[in-house]
């Protein structure tokens, strides 16, 4: 079971998620609404991981990616995206991102994404 | 989406009623259209070889081609094209109509010609309309000067179908300026040419779409309601985001807004396409060189 802190600024797309992680049998740690609110987060529960939308008013997914990898190198980050964010999904792996889930979830794709990001 | 233009239409016009219309798709799910109805809608049979066939039929334990070929109506090549025809969702469509006693094809023949008529569309359009060709049938919806817009249309009928109501279909889209409407949502994608989709309905128009996609019972288009909405749309533009990538066109998604106290949706030239979704009528918008806003009250 993990830590996982999700960082997304719909309310659909995060209780979704947060429904099939918990299936999984992770605990959610904490819910942030945009990339600003999802560093402070990071910076205070240290999750074992972290999901970031990468549309997000504020700060987006690939802004708050940059700010978590430097303040944790370590840090493992999903990004969620809806399809066609192709150059800001290549961007987001520049800044470390480890894998990509693609809006709308399908739960066989976010376990097998979670668990190997997990594991590795 | 045949099967809804259709029997939309035959309610308008008295033919049926609103207890049929929900039996109508129970037994569609089960039915394909029988040799006969095709034979006759083929014109290698009349209606009354057919029904002569069929009575035979009920006697005799033999298929309804062999019959028709032993009794000199059909050759055993002309069975083989029917057999394969039998798929056709506007036979499959007739066909259902018939097993309940509505109207046999003749009359549904007719009813889609005064259809043709009213709508002022072609015999092609006829075709493409009974072809069940998503892609086919949306253009037919859109006003004549719409070519850059169908792409977005289909996808994002395509999608709707696939996650929200299998049997959504449009009415007659049109160019306006702005949109009255109660709530809904936009969402604005940068690119070459940038582009503003939305989604908008009056009352609870939204309701059913925002809970079979948020997968919640929300009790009435508020807030949440409108974030799945704005959920729903950030998957038509990413899947349009997609496909424009294929072409090395890059666009940029910008987070989803919504809206319950805004009066309208415009400020520039917008395809309104309107259509019937979980049986409400809802407004998808498209506007291509522009960023939409809601119109504050």
């Amino acid at each position: 079971m993990a830590k996982i802190l999700i960082v997304d600024d719909s309310r659909t797309s995060r209780r979704m998620l947060r429904t099939i992680l918990e299936e999984m049998g992770h605990e959610i740690v904490a819910e942030a609404v945009n990339g600003e609110e999802g560093f402070v987060k990071y910076k205070e529960l240290s999750p074992d991981l972290v999901t970031l939308d990468i549309t997000m008013p504020v700060l987006d997914g690939i802004q708050a990616l940059s700010l978590i990898k430097k303040h944790d190198p370590e840090a493992k980050a999903v990004m969620i995206t809806a399809a066609g964010q192709r150059d800001k999904m290549i961007k987001a792996v520049k800044y470390g991102a480890a894998e990509f889930i693609t809006k709308p979830y399908e739960k066989e794709v976010v376990e097998k994404i979670l668990d190997e990001v997990l594991k590795s | 989406m045949i099967a809804n233009i259709i029997v939309s239409y035959l309610i308008n016009k008295g033919k049926i009623s609103l207890d049929q219309y929900y039996q109508f798709f129970e037994e569609l799910s089960k039915v394909r259209a029988k040799l006969g109805l095709i034979a006759v809608h083929e014109g290698l049979m009349t209606e009354y070889q057919a029904d002569t066939v069929n009575m035979l039929q009920a006697t005799m334990d033999l298929k309804f081609g062999d019959l028709a070929v032993e009794k000199g109506f059909l050759t055993s090549n002309q069975v083989q094209e029917l057999l394969r025809k039998q798929a056709d969702p506007y036979l499959s469509v007739a066909q259902v109509l018939e097993n309940m006693g509505i109207m046999r094809l003749n009359d549904l023949d007719i009813m889609m010609k005064k259809y043709q008529v009213e709508n002022e569309m072609s015999a092609s359009s006829i075709e493409a309309l009974k072809s069940d060709d998503i892609d086919r049938i949306v253009p037919l919806f859109l006003p004549a000067e719409a070519d850059e817009y169908v792409a977005f249309a289909t996808l994002a009928v395509k999608t709707l179908m696939r996650c929200v109501d299998n049997n959504v279909f449009p009415i007659k889209g049109y160019f306006a300026e702005e949109v009255k409407c109660q709530n809904g949502a936009l969402q604005f994608v940068d690119g070459d040419p940038c582009l503003t989709a939305a989604m908008c309905g009056d009352g609870n128009s939204l309701l059913a779409a925002a809970s079979t996609f948020g997968k919640e019972d929300f009790p009435s288009v508020n807030m949440d309601a409108l974030d799945a909405i704005a959920e729903l749309l950030n998957c038509i533009c990413g899947l349009y985001a997609s496909e424009l990538s294929l072409q090395r066109i890059t666009m940029e998604l910008y987070p989803p807004e919504y809206d319950d106290t805004a009066e309208g949706i415009g400020g520039f030239k917008t395809l309104v396409f309107p259509m019937m979704l979980n049986d409400k009528l809802v407004n998808l918008l498209i506007c291509i060189g522009e960023k939409l806003e809601f119109i504050q009250i």
